[in-house]
């Protein structure tokens, strides 16, 4: 008889991790040796059943699912580790990359995708969503998210960053300046660099692109 | 909805600091003006008062000769007449007097008299001492009315004349130099007063551009709390959509998780009924509806913009050409459909999704459609701007429908606002298009009128024209799947494993290695031959310069996909060799798995020859 691949389901919706349980749970080489609602959990339980598969979802409360994969990974070395998401960001696909995930599936897919990446990952392959696949490039360091689809806010430095974070909250330069203990010159040169590697040439866009990566909370 | 400030312009216009250079000129120019005042007053006056003084001396002076020549001729016919020696005193005291007035005159240059003149008076007075000299002696000699004959004489008048000529000349002279000399003070005065003149227009003229300064202050502050009023209320709206996008992505994240169990639910138990249950078709129903949602969720993601773009360099006037195809099925007959394409010479190039831009081109001429229910004009327009340095490209959906009042424009991009009837629209369609555009760092503008037709424009940013302008697609339907054995040599496991289930997934039969021992491990123990063998240019254990000739060395003659960083001068030369392909990385999966497709079709006698 062949040995059932050993999965840990980590999802903090209740209804979602009981479907997934009882739907893995009838295919005959699945066996789900822990069912959790948190990251933590998670960690906890891989350290009790050193599941072979752990499917976690990523938007879960508590602990970033991200570092408890790693965690997991540093105990169990062969753990495969596939991740869910309701939805797609970069920073998700990038995040899951640098953890080395097996998998990443999002919700919308059908269930039977899921389990056809279980048993993939299990005998060693990766399996991911298309839409994830197709972005995935290799360099010498291994396998991260394509440069295209990185934000442009990688441009900026950091300090850049943290002016156009004050810009976008309407703060004029003296203030930005006063704040950031430079001169309004510096500040000034900023913009400047800001404007020009984001190739955006009024406070409006700027203010815009900031509250799309988040710099400035509406 | 969308305005075009230039930040570089907004700045603080009284930043330039306080204008000091002014100021101190100002100060200078009035202080030099009164200083000058003040000097020219008091030389006006010193020089008037020592004219007057002058004026009054040199009378006196006059008067003063006239009489002692006077009293010297008296006094001398006198001594002559009565023989008395006082009178002899009394001449020589005036006349003593009178020389000594002349002397200390003449001596006296700096008052200005005139010098020849007094010279002559002296003269004339030595000659009539001269006469009267003589006129006494001949009164010593007994010969009186000799002696008084001189004194009336012809000579003696004539120098008496010429005395008072004298007299007369240097009087007329000296008033002359007065008069010159206040002459000389009121032309001063009259330069001065030019001077004066010129600084109190300069003054004016100084006034007058404060005054100016001022107004452009004024204005630039009004222009600057407009732009920021402006500012704020664009602000505002961004920031309003950004809730309402966190709100539905929220939203659409929790549902989708409950339609996750409700579809696995119905999954699960779909598999527990047979085929002719009861159950099955209200299961199917749950299943339809939960399709539906997903459509639902999909939409309000995109407008959170929680969807992911596959953004490359696209051509918006290509991607319209081949979207009007496709559109025009769902455009009624009643509504006549135009294009208009700029012809611009740098291309209408934007880095975005295609096919997410195509979703903004048919939820836009859907609603488009929608506003024109008896008909109407459907125009696309899609145009370069370019602004200073930057570019963008627009697309412009208009249409001759019932418009929008301010109040439905302003709202029409939040999730689920309609005006369509119940069951006619899910309200998630321009909130999509406002998704995707933003995502693309673009704009979304509405201007509508009710009754004058809407027209939506989207800009976004344009980049140059690709080298190649674009990759021809690939052949799928011949490349679809691959088939035998791919031998992949690469030594990072992360990355080894996905490009294995990569070429997996494109249908080969995948040996991984991590090795050079590995490889030739693999080629010598494996009784099947690879079709491609996929190597990474810095796999240890194979030298760096000549890896082909290694892997050839260790048996394989196939075609070779060489990956690395960086390739030198042996690899162009390597290159040379039609089977073998040298690909830099950063590679991506999917361009891995076309090639692996390609080399395998293009070198099919090369390969299984092991």
């Amino acid at each position: 008889m062949t040995k059932s691949i050993t999965v840990l389901l980590a999802d903090d919706h209740e209804l979602v991790r009981e479907m997934l349980a009882e739907r893995l749970g009838n295919e005959p080489d699945i066996e789900v040796v822990a069912s959790v609602a948190d990251a933590g959990e998670a960690l906890e339980a891989a350290r009790d059943c050193a599941p072979d598969v752990l499917v976690l979802d990523i938007d879960m409360p508590g602990r970033s699912v991200f570092e408890v994969a790693t965690e997991i990974r540093k105990l169990h070395p062969s753990a495969r580790v596939v991740f869910l998401s309701a939805h797609l960001t970069d920073q998700y696909i990038e995040q899951a990359l640098e953890v080395e995930a097996a998998g990443y599936l999002t919700k919308d897919e059908p269930t039977s995708r899921l389990i056809d990446a279980i048993r993939a990952v299990a005998r060693g392959a990766t399996h991911f969503s298309s839409s994830v696949s197709e972005r995935i490039v290799i360099d010498e360091h291994g396998a991260h998210l394509g440069r295209d689809h990185l934000t442009r806010l990688r441009l900026l430095t950091q300090r850049e960053v943290e002016v156009l974070g004050h810009l976008a909250q309407g703060l004029p330069k003296k203030s930005i300046a006063r704040l950031m203990n430079i001169s309004v010159k510096t500040v000034e040169k900023h913009c400047d660099h800001v404007m020009e590697k984001l190739d955006i040439h009024d406070r409006v866009q700027l203010a815009r692109f900031a509250i799309r990566e988040g710099l400035s909370q509406p | 909805m969308t305005g075009s400030i230039d930040i570089r312009q907004d700045r603080d216009p009284l930043a330039r600091g306080f204008p000091w250079v002014w100021v101190g000129s100002a100060i200078v120019l009035t202080v030099f003006m009164f200083v000058g005042l003040a000097w020219h007053v008091r030389s006006t006056f010193e020089v008037g008062r020592e004219v007057a003084e002058s004026y009054v001396a040199s009378d006196r002076l006059r008067d003063l000769m006239t009489e002692l020549q006077q009293q010297l001729a008296t006094t001398a016919i006198l001594l002559i007449a009565t023989h008395d020696p006082s009178w002899q005193t009394r001449h020589l005291e005036v006349e003593a007097k009178l020389q000594e007035a002349l002397r200390e005159t003449i001596d006296n240059s700096a008052s200005g008299y005139n010098q020849a003149a007094l010279i002559q008076a002296r003269d004339a007075v030595r000659e009539l001492s001269r006469i009267e000299s003589e006129a006494t002696t001949l009164a010593d000699w007994g010969e009186v009315n000799e002696g008084l004959s001189l004194l009336s004489g012809e000579e003696y008048r004539g120098w008496q004349r010429r005395f008072l000529e004298a007299s007369q000349l240097f009087i007329d002279d000296h008033r002359r130099f007065l008069n010159e000399r206040l002459l000389i003070q009121e032309a001063r005065e009259v330069q001065s007063l030019g001077v004066a003149f010129m600084i109190l227009l300069l003054s004016l003229a100084i006034w007058i551009a404060l005054v100016r300064r001022l107004r452009r202050w004024g204005a630039a502050l009004d222009q600057a709390s407009r732009i920021r009023r402006q500012l704020e209320a664009e602000l505002l709206q961004s920031q309003k959509m950004e809730a309402v996008g966190r709100l539905a992505s929220g939203i659409a994240h929790d549902f989708r998780n409950l339609l996750t169990a409700i579809r696995g639910y119905a999954t699960v138990a779909r598999q527990k009924i047979q085929g002719d249950h009861p159950a099955s078709h209200a299961l199917g129903r749950v299943e339809e509806a939960a399709d539906q949602a997903e459509g639902v969720i999909r939409g309000l993601l995109t407008f959170g913009r929680r969807s992911v773009a596959e953004k490359q360099a696209a051509d918006v006037g290509k991607l319209v050409i081949r979207g009007v195809g496709w559109v025009q099925r769902m455009v009624p007959a009643s509504v006549e459909l135009q294009t208009d394409l700029a012809d611009d010479a740098d291309g209408l190039w934007v880095l975005a999704d295609p096919v997410q831009l195509q979703q903004v081109l048919l939820n836009l001429v859907v609603n488009a459609c929608d506003a024109m229910p008896g008909g109407g004009r459907l125009h696309i327009a899609v145009d370069r701007v370019t602004s200073g340095a930057s570019a963008r490209v627009t697309m412009a959906v208009s249409d001759t429908g019932c418009g929008m009042t301010r109040e439905v424009a302003e709202r029409a991009v939040e999730p689920f606002f309609t005006t369509k009837s119940v069951g006619e629209g899910t309200g998630l369609g321009l909130s999509m298009a406002h998704g995707i555009v933003a995502q693309h760092d673009g704009s979304l503008a509405i201007d509508s009128a009710p009754g004058r037709g809407t027209t939506i424009t989207i800009s976004l940013p344009a980049i140059p024209a690709p080298v190649i302008s674009e990759l021809p697609a690939p052949d799928t339907t011949a490349l679809d799947t691959g088939q035998g054995l791919v031998l992949l040599a690469e030594q990072h496991p992360y990355a080894r494993q996905i490009m294995s289930t990569a070429l997996e997934a494109a249908g080969f039969t995948v040996v991984p290695t991590a090795d050079g021992p590995a490889v030739q491990d693999q080629l010598s123990n494996t009784d099947e031959n690879p079709v491609l063998a996929v190597l990474d240019a810095r796999l240890p254990g194979v030298g760096s310069a000549d890896r082909v000739d290694w892997l050839r060395r260790a048996g394989y003659p196939g075609p070779v996909l060489l990956v690395g960083g960086s390739f030198d001068d042996a690899d162009a030369t390597t290159s040379a060799d039609d089977s073998v392909f040298l690909l830099n990385k950063p590679v991506r999966v999917a361009e891995l798995k076309r090639l692996a497709l390609g080399m395998t079709r293009a070198n099919p006698d090369k390969t299984g020859v092991i």
